[in-house]
């Protein structure tokens, strides 16, 4: 009997979940608006497709990328939590799509949680409104956008929300804010922040997403390259085993191609030492990729990325140095799922990839045209 | 001759039946599995390279909760006794049973091999020796490199000047900060499972690092400064050449975290005015882009880190070039983000301060070390 009202109660909740509608907010991070436009344009581009309503953050800052929080790691976490308690404000989970992004902000949000003093501490700072600042050269600029924002804002500040769930132009809500200086922040420690990947899989389900695909990627043989900030450590992430990680296996699976296992899938792709020691973050970047090659892949997908700037844009550089050939296609996750759901390479800005990417689509669209053929 | 034959007899059953019922004491009812275990076996006598390395597989039952060394002892007691590896005391605390495990360095020891099985969604399990360090014999690797790494970084205590009359005495924060590096077993997994290794020989590896930080952190030693200066060389290949790619934390046994000791170092380092490095001035550029828009300015970001280093400025041109020419080059223009002014309050307030140590807030530590003391 207990058992009985427990499925029950489980499954009301399964409905509960299924009717909600899929809203997050969006945290961009630095690099898709700057050298990885495309993977911005997929990732949105997508999301509108699924019904994935995203709220872009626009005030948050840089989340550290581990760069900040090993120089300053109070203020990289000081950063987070504004970004934090701005998503905590909408009440939204944070969708990053970056693994660097999911990497840094879950070490943070770990941080907080475990340690209810040190985020008070950090509230305080974030909060301090007295703090005597000198004239910014970016305050006029911005602080007229702000005025203008607030207007705006002001006349649709309540019809805004629901007026761009239903138009679909603007699904991607501009900003969560209406404009306000967020000097009073203050991060209560609950929000959850999450990888595009990860809210395909857990939240989404691979068989929705399955529903959609129209353009089945039969016979692309696809690498995944998790790299090393969605997996490592366990004990901050969490979201599957380190060891064994699946979940792109399955998402490729899922849009109908066939994922290649190789080793270096786990590894890192050297872009965090490629100021350091260029040569051997090349070398590295070679390794996973000749690995790939040797599997058979046609490409690899990554969710990160800084991955795809060190294994596309370093790549003929790194060929250099591994003296190879490698001419291996590096493709975003959204771009994947891109292709998939049916939108053209233009549409996925596919184009502006330093290795070129038409030995992928030349393979879909023949699968395709094959399809017809055999249909006719 | 009747022992001849029963010698005969004995071979002749083993290799009819490999299979051997093991039961663990204490464990009656648990579940069994067969398993098998594909074994890396080398054999450095052999003239070709080739022929030098071959895999075993041997197949056992074997109830859960049983370890991996467990099972290899029971391979080389009852099926080959020529299989070489390094175990001693069981207990994961004498570091010596490290190997691969599917591809990931583990202590045999504290390994269940029911629970790798089912990591891995998978009944084989492939055993093979530690990487970045030369085999030498079967799982038995040359550990040559991983010591003289830990010795380049001098680990003892040098003070000079003065020494106190009676002992040393030290506050009880200050102790705790060596307890981390100080449960280090030195199994070496780091060193096999780190990414930079793998392609840059002469890094000195996350044990030696972690290690070096306990020497810079502790307060009877004077060199401290002197130290620091040694491990940001960039000819020595020390704290700059790690790569970030949590591989150490995530393999440690003994929890130590060693990526996160090497970010204590180069924090440190940038704190007492190292600054000539171009990891330091990356990330000082990095920081400063973020002060003033909010994100990073990835323009002026690579520029800053190189310096005045022409080979340096070459090497990055031909990228900035592709780039540009296939519309992947970041706007010029760095526009800050809305809010960028609260984000530069909150620098005001803390960077500063962070950089030369006069923050009131301790950073807690995310990963507790195992203490071998209290188990």
């Amino acid at each position: 009997m207990a058992n009985k009202t427990k499925n029950k109660e489980e499954k009301t909740e399964d409905a509960k979940s299924q009717s909600k509608p899929f809203k997050y907010a969006f945290f961009p991070g630095c690099v898709s608006r700057g050298a990885c436009k495309e993977l911005y344009a997929s990732t949105t581009l997508i999301c509108k497709h699924l019904g994935i309503e995203l709220v872009e953050l626009k005030r948050a800052s840089c989340c550290g990328a581990g760069v900040i929080n090993e120089r300053t790691p109070i203020l990289g976490d000081a950063l987070n939590a504004r970004n934090f308690a701005m998503a905590e404000e909408l009440q939204l989970p944070v969708m990053t799509h970056c693994s660097t992004c999911q990497g840094v902000m879950s070490k943070s949000n770990k941080k907080f949680k475990e340690n209810p003093e040190f985020l008070a501490q950090i509230n305080e700072k974030i909060a301090n409104e007295n703090i005597q600042q000198k004239e910014s050269p970016y305050q006029q600029a911005s602080g007229e956008k702000k005025n203008n924002k607030k207007n705006i804002d002001e006349n649709n500040a309540v019809s805004s929300m629901q007026e761009n769930i239903q138009n679909a132009e603007t699904i991607i809500n501009n900003d969560g804010f209406h404009g306000n200086s967020h000097d009073g922040l203050k991060y209560k420690g609950t929000a959850v922040v999450k990888h595009l990947l990860w809210i395909l899989i857990a939240d989404y389900g691979l068989e929705n997403l399955q529903k959609k695909v129209v353009r089945p990627l039969a016979g692309l043989k696809v690498a995944p390259f998790y790299g090393c900030y969605l997996l490592r450590p366990e004990e901050t992430l969490g979201f599957e085993s380190a060891d064994n990680p699946t979940s792109l296996d399955k998402l490729i699976r899922a849009l109908g191609a066939e994922p290649v296992d190789y080793e270096g899938k786990t590894k890192c792709c050297g872009f965090p030492i490629t100021m350091m020691n260029r040569n051997a973050s090349l070398k590295m970047a070679g390794k996973q990729t000749l690995d790939a090659k040797d599997n058979g892949a046609d490409c690899m997908v990554t969710p990160c990325p800084l991955c795809h700037l060190n294994l596309d844009s370093m790549q003929p550089d790194t060929e250099r140095i591994i003296e190879k050939r490698l001419g291996m296609p590096i493709l975003h996750l959204p771009q994947l799922i891109g292709l998939a759901l049916g939108f053209s390479p233009e549409e996925l800005k596919m184009g502006t990839h330093i290795v070129a990417t038409d030995s992928v689509i030349a393979k879909i669209m023949e699968k395709k045209v094959a399809a017809v053929n055999t249909v006719q | 001759m009747k022992d001849k034959k029963q010698e005969e007899h004995k071979k002749e059953k083993h290799k009819a039946n490999p299979k051997y019922i093991f039961s663990k004491p204490g464990a009656k009812d648990a579940k069994t599995k067969r398993i098998k275990f594909k074994i890396q076996r080398f054999d450095a006598a052999k003239d070709k390279k080739e022929d030098a390395v071959r895999y075993d597989t041997f197949e056992l039952e074997v109830k859960e909760g049983t370890t991996l060394l467990d099972c290899l002892d029971l391979i080389k007691w009852r099926h080959d006794g020529s299989l070489t590896y390094r175990r001693n005391c069981k207990n994961s605390i004498c570091g010596s049973c490290s190997m691969k495990v599917n591809k990931r360095t583990k202590l045999a020891c504290e390994t269940q091999v029911h629970k790798i099985t089912e990591t891995f969604c998978s009944d084989e399990i492939l055993i093979e020796p530690m990487g970045n360090m030369v085999p030498v014999k079967d799982l038995v690797v040359d550990m040559g490199n991983f010591w003289g790494a830990l010795h380049a970084v001098k680990p003892w205590i040098i003070h000079d000047g003065n020494f106190p009359e009676k002992e040393f005495t030290m506050k009880k924060e200050e102790a705790k900060k060596l307890d981390a590096v100080a449960s280090c077993i030195m199994c070496g997994a780091c060193y096999s499972d780190c990414n930079t290794l793998d392609v840059e020989k002469r890094f000195l590896g996350p044990a030696a690092l972690a290690h070096a930080l306990r020497y810079v952190d502790d307060p009877r030693d004077t060199r401290k400064k002197e130290r620091l200066r040694s491990l940001n060389k960039p000819g020595n290949h020390g704290v700059w050449d790690c790569t970030h790619c949590f591989a150490c934390i995530q393999v440690c046994p003994m929890k130590v975290a060693p990526m996160e000791q090497i970010l204590k170092i180069r924090k440190y380092a940038q704190q007492s005015g190292i600054i000539y490095t171009s990891g330091a001035r990356h990330h000082k550029a990095f920081s400063d882009g973020v002060k003033h828009a909010g994100w990073i300015n990835e323009v002026t970001l690579p520029i800053k880190s190189v310096g005045l280093n022409i080979v340096g400025f070459f090497q990055l041109a031909p990228v900035g070039m592709r780039m540009y020419f296939k519309g992947k080059m970041p706007d010029i223009w760095h526009k800050p983000i809305v809010g960028a002014e609260e984000i530069k309050k909150i620098y005001l307030e803390l960077e500063k301060k962070e950089m030369s140590n006069k923050l009131d807030i301790k950073e807690p530590e995310l990963f507790e070390h195992r203490n071998p003391n209290k188990e």
